[in-house]
């Protein structure tokens, strides 16, 4: 960590598109972070409403092509500041992943943006991930690697981060000498450079390290039982084999999928303590559903949950067409699983229900699923479900052919923000309202969201966070 | 400019593939050594030689006079030259054939030298008529200028730079001027034995400065030949003067041509095709929009790249008159070889031509009667091509059946021709159509002729009209030709779709299932018009960059096809990536991203229409659309 490397953020105020970048510092668009008003929320710029993330990871910038950037789209403006790297490199994909989140003691919220395909130290392709202080803060932009980057490791694919806790993917790293087994970093939000490394080699963690699982795809942290006061780690293993105890390679039901549960994670430092679901243990299951896919967390009152994308999953009579199991848990009760969502007889195969997750939580909460290759040429959907109610559903579906909606989805305070990564070529995202069902779309250089000054976008919305 | 050394410039003129000897009366007997027979060619005579190799006058075996070309055994046996070669007879013989000596075929002969045979045209080299007669009246010199500027467009249209225009390669015909030895330049120029050495191909006095600069090759090059051709055919002397070949690249780098006294409007698109810049030049089709009597626009910088886009009205009323001294009969020379029985006269290039009058004024003033069969063509959309229509703008008269009323306005014979696909011409085309803009576009098809009126013989411009109206019918059916084969190479696919704005620019295409299979993402519009990249520079006129990311978001180690993607243009002819660029992987492990970029050597005025290729090995084939 010889240096931690700043970011540059373009701080665009809404009617100047290209105002100059602030060189080395998090400045946002309000003066302090004063007005942030939660601590739970995902206020980035201290405006006192709530934002959002949109990562471009393929998106070009000034300085280097294919470098990726990020935009943080004002809850109040409807503006946006644009965020890349310090010194971006070519095909990094900085914005693979996104996640606003509290970092710091400031009320404002914090941005955390993967780069899976950073090099690092000459290792190609071993992943960085950015730490971003919001609220006008003047603290530098951290960068954190793995301890020993290693080439194609690909650590940022999956970035969360909860509480007291950041969790990091990086599915393709070697685990043990096996290729691909996966791995998931853990580092408290106030030691951010303080990297623990977890994987299913680590004592305790439910099953083997066998190549392409994928540990770590993706990554969540919540309260699924264990220590009520302690965060549990969730991680998706989709390209986990259905293959029984032992170690065996491309044996069983193929890219089943699993997940795994890590209960108080944080605290059990010597040996972990563990749970682990394949798909059959919970419904029928067949060789590449892709269990774990997704992940999303979200609480309502005591009870707590974790909805599980499987996008080729059988949802229902219709075979690949995806599904979303849920898990629920409680201060008095382990994990266990719960309702099953999918599209039924509406389904078409193909159609990755479930390849995004998220939950919007306030007010009664709700599940978002993405089904981004739903509808004619691909435009697709995403399927809002009330959890307490689920028979209480909508369908939102995107504008136009290919777009992908539904690509990524996430919460934004009372809004959901969904990305459409393939819309118009450059992308774009929508925010759909909680209350009033109003469906506003965003992209770059659209309303007073600035374009990438000097770059161009190329899949706004293939992220959101 | 230093490194410049010329190439085969021992004489004056007279070189292979640019003699002046090719193609003219000026036949001499074989020589021992030379074969009997070329292929299926039986060799008559020689009509010149040069460094290059050695054109002979042949019969082919349905008994038309031919020239065949043969090239030196010495450039045969390098390597990829015979691919290369053959290659480029291949784009020369999609040239439409008006105001050119057309592209008949090519082989190898029994020694494996290639060869390439083209129609036979008698008649006198420019460069002889200006150095024996002095220069041509402005009658002929329009004709000249005319006949000069349809057949680069034709060149152009087929998306070939002709590089070695000068007036030993136009050979005036009875029926007309016309351009010989178009379309292996590029080939020789390619000869990497040549271009190591710094040489320039082509002649002094007709290069453009960015020919002796080594800079990139376009079009342009030969519109600014054709500036200096018509100087000098209009002046009986070079505008850069005589000198030996590095005076003449000095002067033409450091000062502007002396383009004498011309007529108008020949002085002003002289002037403007011999611009530094070749930027700043008028393209083929302006100039023959001009000289058919339509404005040219100034040249400019923001001249969108549209394909060949030929719009051409019958004001192409002009008459060729052929120097007195042009002789209207080729067999006479032929007859002179002794190789031709009276029934074996050679078919005159074009019906209408049959029976030539004697050339002058007096011998045109012959009443322009219709020829037969050939006024209805206009009308007549060639099998297949719904490729140029006639702009139904308000008012437009209807199609006629007989030539246009001498003198009258024209009537609507604005034929256009375009890459978009057949029966998608839309009048409203011609409104953003670069070549003409000075001239409204509703006007265009009854634009009254007001070029500046040719001395005399006004009155037969029968052979103008029709040549004009063949032009565009030419022009269109290479067009067509070209839409076939890029549909025919695309596996019937249907043409590309109109543009829509719908493009995969941006949007990952997946390889297979978007779940489980790579993705191939193309992120940007592809970078056209470059001239160089990494030190490599397009033969054909322009590279096109295409930037793509491979993304295996999938489980599986995928192996990817060794075929390249090939990248259709807007005319739908296939290309295939240079190798100056790595190619795809062989291979994406899980997680795997790899960029890069795909390097296409395009004709200066294509576009790129899509991709295609099967990129996973032994999977589907996928489309990238661009535009």
């Amino acid at each position: 960590m010889r240096s931690l490397l700043s970011l540059l953020l373009a701080a665009a105020l809404p009617l100047t598109a290209s105002a100059p970048p602030f060189p080395a510092s998090a400045h946002a668009s309000a003066p302090s972070s004063a007005a942030c008003t939660s601590a739970e929320g995902s206020d980035f710029d201290g405006d006192g409403v709530d934002d959002s993330a949109v990562g471009d990871p393929f998106a070009d910038t000034v300085r280097a092509e294919s470098s990726g950037a990020v935009h943080v789209l004002s809850g109040r403006s409807g503006g946006g500041t644009v965020v890349t790297a310090a010194e971006p490199a070519a095909g990094d994909g900085f914005g693979w992943s996104v996640q606003l989140a509290h970092l710091d003691d400031d009320r404002c919220a914090d941005l955390l943006v993967g780069a899976p395909y950073a090099d690092v130290q000459g290792r190609e392709d071993a992943g960085a991930v950015y730490a971003i202080y919001g609220g006008g803060s003047q603290r530098e932009p951290v960068r954190l690697i793995a301890p020993e980057p290693e080439a194609d490791a690909h650590f940022g694919w999956s970035v969360t981060a909860r509480g007291p806790l950041v969790a990091i993917g990086a599915p393709h790293e070697n685990d043990g000498g096996v290729a691909d087994a996966g791995a998931v970093y853990l580092a408290g939000a106030d030691a951010l450079t303080t990297l623990r490394r977890v994987s299913q080699n680590t004592d305790g963690v439910t099953g083997n390290a066998e190549v392409g699982d994928m540990f770590g795809w993706a990554v969540e942290l919540g309260k699924l039982g264990g220590d009520a006061g302690e965060l549990d780690l969730a991680i998706g293993l989709p390209y986990e084999n259905d293959d029984g105890l032992g170690v065996q390679v491309g044996e069983g039901k193929l890219d089943s999928g699993a997940i795994g549960i890590l209960f108080d994670v944080a605290e059990n430092t010597g040996k972990q303590v563990s749970k682990k679901w394949d798909l059959r243990e919970i419904t029928e299951a067949e060789a590449g559903d892709r269990f774990g896919y997704s992940l999303a967390y979200g609480e309502e009152g005591d009870t707590s949950y974790l909805a599980v994308g499987a996008p080729l999953g059988d949802g229902g009579p219709v075979k690949n067409s995806g599904l979303v199991q849920l898990f629920q848990a409680s201060s008095t009760a382990e994990i266990t699983p719960a309702a099953t969502f999918h599209r039924d007889r509406e389904g078409v195969a193909g159609d990755g229900y479930g390849y995004a997750v998220a939950f919007s939580e306030g007010g009664g909460l709700r599940l978002a699923v993405g089904i981004p290759f739903a509808g004619s040429g691909r435009t697709g959907a995403v399927n809002l479900i009330t959890v307490g109610d689920p028979d209480q559903t909508r369908l939102v579906t995107g504008e136009s052919a290919g777009e992908r909606f539904g690509w990524s989805v996430a919460s934004a305070g009372n809004k959901l923000v969904v990305g459409a990564p393939d819309r118009e070529g450059s992308g774009g995202a929508a925010l759909l309202g909680r209350n009033d069902g109003a469906v506003t779309p965003v992209a770059p250089g659209a309303g007073q969201l600035p374009v990438l000054d000097g770059g161009a976008s190329v899949d706004f919305g293939a992220a959101v966070g | 400019m230093d490194t410049v050394t010329p190439r085969g410039m021992t004489g004056e003129e007279g070189e292979f593939p640019g003699g002046q000897d090719v193609n003219q009366p000026g036949v001499g007997g074989l020589r021992a050594g030379d074969p009997e027979q070329i292929g299926p060619y039986r060799l008559l005579g020689r009509l010149g030689e040069g460094g290059m190799g050695t054109v002979y006058l042949a019969l082919a075996p349905t008994g038309r006079p031919v020239a065949v070309k043969v090239v030196k055994a010495e450039f045969a046996v390098e390597e990829g030259f015979a691919a290369r070669f053959h290659a480029e007879v291949d784009n020369a013989r999609r040239v439409a054939s008006f105001c050119t000596a057309q592209v008949l075929d090519n082989g190898n002969d029994g020694s494996g030298r290639p060869y390439m045979v083209t129609e036979y045209i008698a008649g006198t080299p420019l460069s002889r008529q200006i150095s024996q007669h002095g220069a041509l009246e402005p009658g002929p010199l329009h004709g000249v200028a005319l006949g000069v500027a349809a057949a680069l467009a034709a060149i152009h249209v087929a998306g070939l730079v002709h590089r070695d225009l000068k007036p030993a390669n136009v050979i005036l015909s009875m029926s007309g001027p016309r351009v010989i030895d178009f379309g292996i330049a590029r080939a020789l120029d390619s000869t990497s034995g040549f271009t190591k050495s710094g040489e320039v191909l082509g002649s002094p006095g007709w290069w453009a400065p960015e020919q002796v600069r080594g800079q990139e090759i376009t079009p342009a090059a030969d519109v600014f030949a054709w500036g200096c051709l018509v100087a000098y055919a209009g002046n009986g002397r070079h505008p850069y003067g005589r000198g030996d070949m590095i005076t003449m690249a000095t002067r033409l780098l450091n000062s502007p041509p002396d383009l004498g006294a011309l007529p108008a409007p020949l002085n002003d698109l002289a002037r403007r095709a011999t611009a530094m810049d070749p930027y700043q030049r008028p393209t083929a089709q302006d100039l023959l929009i001009a000289l058919v009597g339509g404005g040219i626009a100034a040249p400019s910088a923001q001249r969108p790249a549209d394909p060949p886009t030929l719009i051409a009205t019958d004001v192409l009323n002009e008459s060729w008159q052929p120097p007195p001294n042009v002789e209207p009969d080729s067999t006479r020379t032929l007859g002179t070889l002794g190789a031709l029985g009276p029934d074996t006269v050679p078919p005159p290039p074009y019906p209408w031509t049959t029976g030539p009058t004697p050339s002058g004024p007096e011998g045109a003033q012959t009443t322009p009667t219709p020829p037969p069969g050939l006024s209805p063509a206009p009308a007549t959309p060639v099998p297949g091509s719904g490729a140029f229509t006639a702009p139904a703008g308000p008012g437009a008269p209807q199609e006629h059946d007989s030539p246009p009323p001498r003198g009258a306005s024209s009537g609507p014979r604005a034929l256009s021709v375009s890459d978009t696909s057949p029966g998608s011409v839309r009048s409203s085309d011609l409104r953003g159509r670069a070549p003409a803009p000075e001239i409204p576009p509703d006007i265009l098809p009854g634009i009254p002729a007001t070029i500046p009126p040719g001395p005399p013989a006004r009155e037969s411009r029968r052979n103008w009209i029709i040549a004009g109206i063949a032009a565009v019918l030419a022009l269109a059916v290479t067009a067509v030709v070209l839409l076939n084969i890029g549909q025919e190479r695309g596996r019937r696919e249907p043409p590309p779709p109109t543009p829509t704005g719908l493009t995969d620019v941006g949007r990952p295409v997946a390889l297979g299932s978007p779940i489980e299979d790579p993705q191939l993402l193309i992120p940007r519009s592809p970078a056209c018009g470059l001239v160089s990249y990494q030190g490599a520079r397009p033969s054909q006129g322009q590279f096109c960059v295409v930037r793509w990311t491979l993304l295996n978001t999938g489980g599986k180690l995928v192996a990817l096809g060794r075929d390249p993607l090939v990248l259709v243009d807007d005319r739908g002819q296939s290309h295939t990536p240079k190798p100056v660029t790595e190619g795809l992987p062989s291979a994406l492990v899980p997680g795997e991203r790899v960029d890069g970029v795909l390097v296409y050597d395009l004709p200066p005025v294509r576009k790129p229409a899509k991709l295609t290729g099967q990129v996973i090995e032994g999977g589907e084939k996928i489309e990238v659309r661009l535009s």
